[in-house]
């Protein structure tokens, strides 16, 4: 079949018009659970395992469209695909997914009950590291303190926070406190690509936010359930290409 | 025969149709659709699939002329927006829980903010579909895609303490009264851009799935699925493109 034929043949009976491309918006994400416990990550891979794989810090956790697009190891697949933002994010997992039954007195409490809480670990968590990102083995981008100078741009507005104490002696942090420790929200402070970097497809992607200075730190029982038991916190960190996806039309 | 013939119809129009296709008009308009988030989570959602006037939707639920598509009106589509709506906060119950014998216990379950926190909000991912090629796939689209500014603001003018001092074991204490919302800011808007254009019939599909399962409503003292449900909506923002009278 030489390239003549194919080329023909497509033009006939093919369901793409390569000869013509569609720009569209679009977001190539990927989010990975942390390491967290008694062994902590020196490292975190973004666009390594596709929609489908184990996550490589949960192996018995699958990815699914919410935590990333990416349909291929460490490429975008067929699509061309312009960055023009680079976006991080770090939080807790949503309460429901955290794998331990935490009750009902937990979110004004129970990542802020303990000294040297979960929140403080994820803030301190959020002043480190370094993302390193090449395509085709070619560094393009290295950012000290990625969750700072590239921020998500996105979150919700905290106009009041809670907080709830029940006077077990297991509360070792101090009455009333409550807390939250997150990136910059707003969309105006995202780390704009310019000029904007196109990415060719079947390109070869590594990213990695790397911990030189020492591993990430432990959120080893630093939360407390309701029923005061301390319990390791699962932790999602993101990487986020905003661009246009750039594909034949149909 | 070309009895119906696209230049026969045209000319027909012309003469005696109360409608000009000729020249058409771009106004400002949203779309919306309303759904309820039912308070044991769900694993999809879809919205644009039922038009007002059907068993239990109104107009406050959506402005849909004809299910999964826009009618006889073309759409340009420049921003794509979430929106989160409970009639009822029950701000006061949230200090009152701390009143229940057993201390603060249950009081996650008295303020939305909790689902903003640690919840709903936090997860997600919304997929829009035009034919069945997809156009957007956005990732967390409660945080992702905000409302351009209109959640309501609740300042907090001064802190609520029920007890003075925790007592072990017996009493609890509650401060603070939560308050969260989407973000109102105008440039954290999901632009569309290059906007798209939705013709006129053209089928589209927007669905809010959690294919990593099921995050249920935490705040499920506030929100009551026949009472006070939770109701999460997508608003499309563009210009509405219908021919001329």
């Amino acid at each position: 079949m030489s390239p003549e034929i194919l080329d023909s043949l497509q033009k006939r009976f093919g369901s793409a018009d390569f000869s013509r491309y569609q720009v569209v918006r679009g977001q190539k994400y990927d989010f990975c659970r942390l390491q967290n416990g008694a062994t902590t990550a020196s490292s975190v891979s973004f666009f390594s395992n596709p929609i489908g794989a184990a996550d490589p810090a949960a192996p018995t956790v699958f990815k699914t469209l919410e935590q990333t697009n990416l349909v291929k190891n460490a490429s975008f697949g067929q699509e061309y695909f312009a960055l023009t933002q680079i976006r991080t994010y770090a939080n807790f997992i949503a309460q429901a997914r955290q794998g331990t039954a935490v009750g009902t007195n937990f979110v004004y409490r129970g990542y802020t009950a303990l000294l040297n809480s979960a929140m403080e670990q994820l803030q301190t968590l959020m002043s480190t590291g370094v993302l390193e990102i090449k395509f085709a083995q070619k560094l393009y981008y290295q950012i000290a303190r990625p969750f700072v100078q590239c921020p998500p741009g996105f979150g919700i507005d905290i106009q009041s926070l809670a907080s709830s104490r029940t006077g077990s002696v297991l509360e070792t942090q101090l009455t009333d406190t409550n807390w939250s420790a997150r990136p910059d929200y707003r969309g105006s402070s995202v780390y704009n690509i310019d000029p904007i970097q196109i990415i060719e497809p079947e390109i070869q992607i590594q990213a990695a936010l790397n911990f030189p200075a020492g591993n990430a730190p432990s959120f080893l029982n630093a939360a407390l359930t309701t029923g005061n038991t301390p319990f390791t916190p699962a932790i999602e960190l993101g990487l986020i290409f905003d661009g246009y996806v750039i594909r034949p039309s149909q | 025969m070309g009895f119906q013939s696209e230049s026969i119809i045209s000319a027909a129009s012309q003469k005696f149709g109360v409608i000009d296709y000729t020249r058409w008009q771009a106004i400002r308009w949203q779309w919306y659709s309303y759904v309820t988030y039912p308070t044991a989570g769900t694993s999809e959602l879809n919205f644009f699939g039922q038009v007002a006037g059907q068993a239990g939707v109104t107009l406050q639920d959506t402005n849909l002329p004809k299910a999964g598509s826009f009618g006889q009106t073309h759409f340009q589509l420049k921003s794509i927006s979430t929106d989160i709506q409970l009639l009822n906060n029950d701000v006061d119950g949230f200090t009152l829980a701390n009143q229940v014998a057993g201390g603060a216990v249950g009081i996650d379950t008295q303020a939305l903010a909790s689902d903003f926190l640690n919840g709903f909000v936090q997860a997600g991912v919304l997929e829009f579909s035009v034919g069945a090629r997809p156009f957007a796939t956005i990732p967390k689209p409660f945080q992702y895609a905000p409302p351009p500014g209109n959640p309501l603001d609740y300042d907090n003018s001064y802190v609520n303490q029920i007890t003075a001092v925790p007592t072990s074991g017996v009493q609890a204490q509650v401060v603070g009264v939560p308050w969260a919302t989407q973000t109102k800011r105008r440039d954290n808007v999901y632009f569309v851009d290059p906007n798209i254009l939705i013709e006129a019939e053209q089928q589209f599909n927007v669905k809010l799935s959690y294919p990593s399962g099921f995050v249920p409503v935490i705040a499920n003292s506030v929100v009551n699925d026949a009472t006070n449900p939770l109701k999460i909506g997508i608003i499309f923002d563009g210009l509405l493109l219908r021919p001329v009278q």
